[in-house]
């Protein structure tokens, strides 16, 4: 039976077609794979006969909430990746679900950390370019400037001055 | 001062790997460990490590390891003969360690007085000034005022560098391009000084453009003589904060090493300084040295040193505070090999490197040959947003720069953490990039070279298996569409089966 598998993340979606227990089909190209797992969400990866290093750090607790319900996290030889993994039914109900919601034209900055809002350096309707700094987050002892991601307009500021955040809080909303 | 005195117990009031390595010098040398310990860290590795461990109760590093009451109260209970700072916290702070000479107690580190004369920045360039050792141009008083500040910025021309009197660690420091931006950096780095520092006094100075930071270690009795171990080159930083150190210096020769040398010994006896401490230096394209400051501690990166010049500083550090003459002299300094130090740190190098919080669910440090890690964390402890976000120190040797540098590579491609984000692939990033190898940067090699995109180019070929990967544990955990999981029943994969077979959550 065959399944396909679209993944996407790092600026490129793949199409990945698992064939049996060791081969599997990336854009067109086949390559062989073993999969072994060892303890606690490690497992022992080899592609074409490389060996890798893989920890499913999904199961472990580890959700950054930005990659939502069909997202993994894992480590491959240490380094992380956040991938969204979907299949033919999850990405039909996805534009189904993306068709019915309202055009969003805004991003939120969220708290990449608890911390201490310590001063905020805009105001709403502001004009910010990419680069500028939003607010300083004080956390670590050190104070932390977060940075405007992209151009736009300080849409909502959702924290004021000695507000105390934990990770994941939204902070300020930016609309292009 | 000059009498010989036995430490059979020794409290360290620090946390980390720091607290670990003074634990490891004093189980070689047969003295009992006292540690400390905040709420948070009531599990923490160096509390088991140690001997013995007292609490702190609080959980801020205020309420905590820098409670000066508490620290001594608990001193006096555990009867111990001295106490070791470590670096940051209370390491460079003069009043505590006078009122720990008051209470009779050896610190081991230099006397409050030479603390006060050389950690203070604005008295060591005094100091430096005096001596005739070159400094750079700025302040020599802190200053009185945000317009005094603004004044002698103008002056001396921007852009400019505000920097804590009490400082260290890059905390409290703020560079400042033009005259607007002065009023916010200022604040900036008085609240910042304020917090890390109990002291809210900053300085200003020229910032020099395009220098390479390189420090000097120096060692010295209680009977005036100092040496020096020679250099470390520190200009690989992120928010002047370094991050890969090493020894030698690419760009020092014999005859620099001798200059820098002499001009750290001078400042440091014209201070009265004993134990452990570095000069550092600013170092520009014509091989021109200007006094920056005096740290009057243990350094993060002495590691490098120790390996270069096979002397234990923290061993060296408490038989100096037990009053033994220094058993080197100069011309007994020979330098071996080459050693790198990489820091790893709970940040996120994609994300200007905040700080990052999180359980450490996989932790595996680096083994092997010419490798030494000290670590101060294991699987499943919390790193939270309370303390520095230093993990460990990876040191490596080789009998070339270049070997000490493939080695590292080597090493910190067995480091592996999971659950916080790590400097790891930001200092493979370093190690593999040209004008590193070269040995040609500067202290703004990191923002001049790095972005996010650089580590995404690096980790180009780990996405196919990563792509791979990411798919086999999908299926090994079960349907994309829970609700649709009835029609899939026939289409078990192997995977699935496995993860029924084996995978248990608990």
């Amino acid at each position: 039976m065959r399944k396909v598998f679209h993944v996407s993340g790092r600026k490129k979606t793949s199409q990945v077609e698992l064939i049996d227990d060791n081969s599997v089909v990336v854009d067109n190209e086949r390559h062989s794979y073993s999969f072994e797992r060892l303890a606690d969400g490690t497992f022992m990866f080899f592609l074409d006969g490389r060996g890798f290093s893989i920890v499913d750090l999904r199961s472990m607790g580890m959700n950054e909430g930005e990659i939502g319900e069909s997202g993994e996290i894992l480590l491959v030889d240490g380094h992380e990746f956040s991938l969204t993994v979907d299949d033919e039914q999850s990405l039909l109900l996805k534009s189904l679900l993306q068709s019915q919601a309202p055009s969003s034209a805004s991003v939120t900055i969220r708290a990449p950390m608890p911390g201490l809002v310590t001063k905020i350096e805009v105001s709403v309707g502001q004009q910010v370019n990419t680069g500028d700094g939003l607010l300083i987050l004080e956390a670590m002892k050190m104070e932390n400037e977060v940075r405007c991601p992209e151009k736009g307009t300080v849409k909502e500021i959702h924290v004021g001055p000695q507000t105390p955040v934990e990770k994941g809080s939204p902070l300020i909303t930016i609309e292009h | 001062m000059t009498t010989k005195r036995q430490i059979k117990r020794l409290l360290i009031v620090n946390r980390g790997e720091i607290a670990i390595r003074v634990i490891r010098a004093c189980k070689e040398m047969g003295i009992t460990s006292v540690a400390l310990f905040s709420e948070p860290d009531r599990t923490s590795l160096h509390v088991q490590a140690a001997d013995e461990a007292y609490p702190l109760d609080g959980v801020s590093a205020k309420e905590s390891y820098l409670n000066q009451e508490k620290i001594l109260r608990i001193a006096e209970q555990a009867q111990v003969d001295a106490l070791h700072p470590g670096y940051g916290f209370l390491s460079e702070n003069g009043s505590f360690v006078e009122r720990v000479e008051q209470a009779g107690f050896l610190f081991v580190g230099p006397s409050s007085r030479a603390i006060r004369a050389m950690g203070d920045k604005t008295s060591a360039r005094r100091i430096a000034k005096s001596l005739g050792i070159p400094i750079v141009e700025g302040t020599i008083e802190p200053l009185n005022s945000e317009r005094e500040g603004v004044e002698i910025a103008s002056k001396i021309g921007f852009p400019v560098l505000i920097k804590a009197a009490a400082g260290g660690g890059g905390k409290g420091m703020r560079v400042v391009q033009s005259v607007e931006e002065f009023s916010s950096s200022f604040r900036m780095a008085q609240s910042e000084a304020r917090n890390a520092f109990d002291d809210d006094r900053v300085y200003v100075e020229k910032y020099v453009q395009n220098p390479r930071h390189v420090e000097i270690q120096i060692l010295g009795d209680h009977y005036g003589h100092v040496i020096h171990l020679g250099e470390r080159e520190c200009s690989i930083q992120r928010r002047h904060q370094k991050v890969i150190e090493e020894s030698p210096s690419p760009i020092v020769d014999d005859k620099l090493r001798r200059a820098m040398g002499e001009a750290a010994v001078m400042a440091a006896k014209e201070a009265g300084y004993s134990n452990a401490g570095t000069i550092e230096f600013l170092v520009d394209a014509n091989r021109n040295f200007y006094f920056l400051e005096m740290n009057t501690r243990l350094q993060v990166e002495h590691p490098v040193t120790e390996w270069v010049t096979g002397i234990d500083l923290v061993k060296a550090q408490l038989q100096i505070a037990m009053g033994e003459p220094l058993p080197w002299k100069q011309e007994d300094i020979r330098f071996t090999g080459h050693a790198l130090e990489s820091r790893i740190y709970a940040e996120d190098p994609r994300n200007n490197f905040f700080p990052s919080t999180g359980t450490l669910h996989i932790y595996t440090t680096p083994e092997g040959p010419r490798v030494r890690v000290d670590n101060g964390f294991r699987k499943g402890d919390l790193i939270s947003i309370h303390y520095d976000p230093l993990l460990a120190k990876v040191v490596t040797f080789g009998s070339s720069r270049h070997e000490a540098i493939e080695t590292m590579k080597r090493a910190l491609s067995e480091f592996i953490v999971g659950g916080v984000r790590t400097t790891i692939p930001f200092c493979e990033f370093v190690l593999s990039h040209e004008e590193f190898r070269a040995g040609s940067f500067d202290t703004h090699f990191v923002s001049r070279t790095f972005s996010a995109s650089e580590l995404d180019r690096a980790e180009q070929g780990l996405l196919l298996p990563a792509i791979v990967a990411s798919v086999l544990l999908k299926t090994s955990q079960g349907s994309i569409l829970p609700q649709l999981n009835h029609v899939e029943k026939g289409s078990h994969s192997l995977w699935k089966k496995r993860r029924e077979e084996t995978y248990r959550p608990s």
